[in-house]
């Protein structure tokens, strides 16, 4: 494996300006290597939404749907289905002859075990399940839900979130958490899990019993692991890696990256991401609104878009993306204004003390993160100046998770987050109370609002858009006013690909899941 | 009866070699820099500008950073952390070599065989890849940093000094002061201590250069505290723009560099006067 690496470089070293990719594909044309940016802790979409579990895992499984490029649903493992008049009953009629990396059949218990016992129980996205009543499975080629109440998003979220279909016949009585496939996955995908070394890459191989004949045009996918921006970054450019994307490219990067010659930069037009930070709302003095308030008249949003994700970044009011269709257009944003926040920090009964400092800030965040270092010393530097000190804590992956999620020991703790195409699956599930759980991802604020839940509720079971918006506008309205988390900004996630050989990566709506590189090709082909 | 005591020998030699007196004009050049930053510095270190990643020019005169930062003044303040770190490192490793470096020379025997033995565990342990490991749990804060450095880099010294006591120790005038009544801790303190002064000199600076280096290191690493740019810091910060901003890398390096060679030459210098001086006594 090193001498491999040695004589890849080897070979890119010469030119590497000299469109390096290119040479590689020549002698071995159907490998792609993508990267991300540490170790999965689990290779599992059901019970894991953390971003490299969710890459690494995408391309061993399969859902009963997906979502296009358009943002339409399409087949997946289910041919086709019937939704029944009243909304309440969905059927999904199965492929044939699909199997299992391992060989056995998928039949129609697979599928109701992964969404009943594995994605219903224990997905972090498991709300945009809530409405579900039953699942059946008549016969082997049939998967029958019956809802509670109708609900618009419950596609959306099939294909996307939480809807990975797992083999029944190696998690039925297992520890979820434990289950030793959780690091050596076995799913339907275009590709088979080959192996992992930690710190240094997942390799897979092309499923050639893939329900989709002729796919996947490649024959080895691999995902190096490279932590450092700077490294990854620079692994790209010499050719050593063919693809860049989501959180792996940091937004520092794009302007770079829009002139390489020979690379396809893409943005997801479906999807939008968030820097977004927990406040711990039940610590003092953060578990007072108008202190919360302060925050947001005192640190400079625009400064944080045009600094930290030049030319890429949109305003965020309110919990909900602004290129929703549910976003609430009438909310109004707080303004920078260190005199109000520093007005309301002493309305709050928080003096400054020695050196004018009112209270310190603990401020946590992935040291691998580069823009969440930036937005944090651009916060240190605007929160100093209304007395209060930000302690910048860079920590390493596993700690972050335990130090900010399990134990709460934090004031702010920052993550980018997918806000899924549908606020059922990527907004409520920080807001809602039936969703705190020590893991990340989750309402981890946490945020109890009686009311909040009550609409989210309702507006699920609101077959009438426009009366769904009106719920929503209410639920963004109150949420921005109680403030439990800080949004920074949104983006549409990046995605880059040398066009010199793979076409279609990023045609999909989480650039790129499991159908872009079953669909993908070699350029040429 | 009156005894003379030889005075330490550093303070009686001839003019220094050139390359000390560079190394000398490099550090002072750098600490003077660093010292004076507050009246030096056009900015402040931290301050926000819309002026982001501007290359040289009058009112930046090393540039600015991805969050409109003036480079001049941040590379002077960094040089605060930097030396700072440094400094204290080499303080604390200084300190504890000498005190293990004395009384295993001093007292020999199962003392200097316990103290030996645990040096070499310190000296065979890869030190970079420790202090990764130890900032990592404990996490990115100066004081963890300095500490950890410190404790990590005390085993030549106590080496050297531990030889050089033993040396001491047979020597006629630490005989007389133990025969005209001197107590132990006397003759420890005031007539080995005093000679071996001198080789602290060049063990220190050489220390500081070295504790420069694995703090840089460390903050390369991304283990840095943000909270207190060092150059190591400002290279990590810089390295991401390395064919878009130049300067973010070159300047902070050049100051690195320069301060890491004028401690060399400096040290390598008083360490080849002390020997000569040594020689002499």
């Amino acid at each position: 494996m090193v001498a491999n690496t040695v004589s890849r470089r080897g070979a890119f070293g010469l030119g590497a300006g000299l469109a390096a990719a290119s040479g590689a594909r020549a002698a071995d044309p159907k490998r792609i290597i993508g990267v991300i940016e540490e170790d999965p802790p689990f290779m599992n979409l059901a019970i894991s939404s953390g971003i490299s579990s969710s890459v690494a895992s995408a391309p061993v499984y399969s859902a009963l749907t997906r979502m296009d490029a358009k943002g339409d649903i399409t087949g997946d493992l289910a041919e086709r289905w019937d939704i029944s008049p009243d909304g309440k009953t969905y059927t999904f009629h199965l492929r044939e002859g699909v199997t299992w990396h391992d060989g056995r059949p998928f039949t129609s218990a697979d599928a109701q075990f992964s969404l009943g016992e594995l994605n219903s129980k224990l997905n972090p996205y498991r709300g945009a399940l809530k409405s579900i009543d039953s699942i059946d499975a008549p016969d082997p080629r049939t998967v029958v839900l019956k809802l509670k109440n109708p609900q618009a998003s419950l596609m959306v979220s099939l294909g996307n979130f939480c809807g990975a279909i797992l083999p029944k016949h190696l998690w039925e009585g297992t520890d979820p958490a434990r289950n030793p496939h959780n690091k050596n996955p076995i799913g339907t995908g275009p590709f088979k899990f080959v192996s992992f070394s930690p710190g240094d890459r997942i390799t897979y191989a092309k499923n050639e019993n893939y329900f989709i004949p002729g796919k996947p045009a490649f024959d080895e996918l691999i995902f190096r692991i490279i932590p450092d921006p700077a490294a990854r970054m620079a692994a790209f450019t010499r050719g050593e890696i063919d693809m860049v994307y989501s959180s792996a490219l940091p937004a520092t990067e794009i302007p770079r990256v829009r002139r390489m010659r020979g690379v396809d930069l893409r943005f997801s037009a479906v999807q939008a991401s968030s820097y977004q930070a927990y406040i711990n709302i039940r610590n003092a003095p953060f578990d007072d609104v108008r202190v919360r308030r302060a925050l947001f008249h005192a640190i400079d949003r625009k400064f944080v878009r045009d600094s930290v994700f030049p030319g890429l970044a949109q305003e965020m009011v309110g919990p909900v993306p602004p290129n929703s269709p549910l976003y609430n257009r009438a909310l109004t944003d707080y303004a920078l204004d260190p005199a109000r926040a520093n007005a309301l920090l002493d309305e709050a009964g928080k003096p400054r003390g020695a050196g004018g400092v009112r209270f310190d800030l603990r401020y946590l965040f992935g040291a691998a993160d580069l823009s969440a270092r930036k937005i944090g010393e651009v916060m240190a530097q605007n929160l100093a100046a209304v007395g209060i000190r930000v302690v910048l804590t860079p920590l390493d992956r596993g700690t972050l998770i335990q130090r900010a999620y399990v134990a709460r020991e934090f004031d702010m703790v920052i993550t980018s987050f997918a806000l899924g195409p549908d606020p059922d699956v990527g907004v409520e599930r920080f807001y809602n109370s039936n969703n705190i759980f020590p893991v990340q991802a989750v309402n981890c604020s946490p945020y109890v609002n009686p009311e909040v839940d009550r609409l989210f509720d309702e507006q699920r079971v609101q077959t009438d858009p426009a009366r769904r918006k009106a719920i929503y506008d209410r639920i963004q309205e109150i949420v921005w006013r109680d403030v439990p988390t800080f949004p920074f900004c949104c983006y549409s996630l990046p995605g880059a690909v040398r066009t010199s050989f793979a076409t279609g990566v990023f045609d999909t709506v989480d650039a790129p899941s499991r159908e872009d590189f079953a669909f993908a090709a070699p350029a040429g082909r | 009866m009156s005894l003379t005591l030889p005075r330490p020998a550093l303070w009686r030699l001839p003019s220094l070699p050139a390359s000390t007196v560079i190394g000398i004009a490099l550090v002072a050049f750098v600490v003077l820099g660093t010292l004076l930053a507050p009246l030096i510095a056009p900015a402040n270190p931290l301050a926000l500008s819309t002026d982001i990643l501007a290359p040289p020019d009058a009112a930046h005169p090393l540039g600015t950073d991805d969050l409109g930062r003036d480079l001049f003044s941040r590379v002077l303040y960094g040089g605060r952390v930097s030396l700072g770190i440094g400094l204290f490192s080499a303080l604390i490793g200084v300190t504890v070599g000498v005190g293990i470096g004395l009384a295993a020379g001093f007292f020999g025997g199962a003392i200097d065989e316990a103290l030996m033995r645990m040096t070499e565990v310190f000296q065979v342990l890869p030190k970079l890849l420790v202090a990764v490991v130890v900032v990592s749990l404990l996490g990115s804060s100066l004081l963890n940093e300095i500490l950890v450095i410190g404790l990590l880099s005390w085993t030549a010294t106590a080496r050297i000094i531990r030889t050089r006591v033993m040396v001491l120790r047979e020597e006629e005038f630490i005989a007389a002061a133990a025969m005209s009544g001197a107590s132990r801790t006397r003759i420890l303190l005031r007539h080995i201590l005093p000679n071996v002064a001198p080789y602290l000199m060049a063990s220190t600076t050489l220390q500081i250069a070295g504790a420069i280096m694995s703090e840089s290191f460390l903050s390369f690493l991304g283990l840095g505290d943000p909270t207190y740019p060092s150059w190591g810091f400002l290279l990590q910060q810089g390295q991401l723009y390395i064919d878009s901003a130049w300067w973010l890398t070159t300047f902070p390096g050049l100051a690195l560099a320069m301060t890491i060679v004028g401690f060399n030459l400096m040290g390598d210098g008083l360490g080849q006067s002390r020997a000569i001086g040594g020689a002499r006594r």
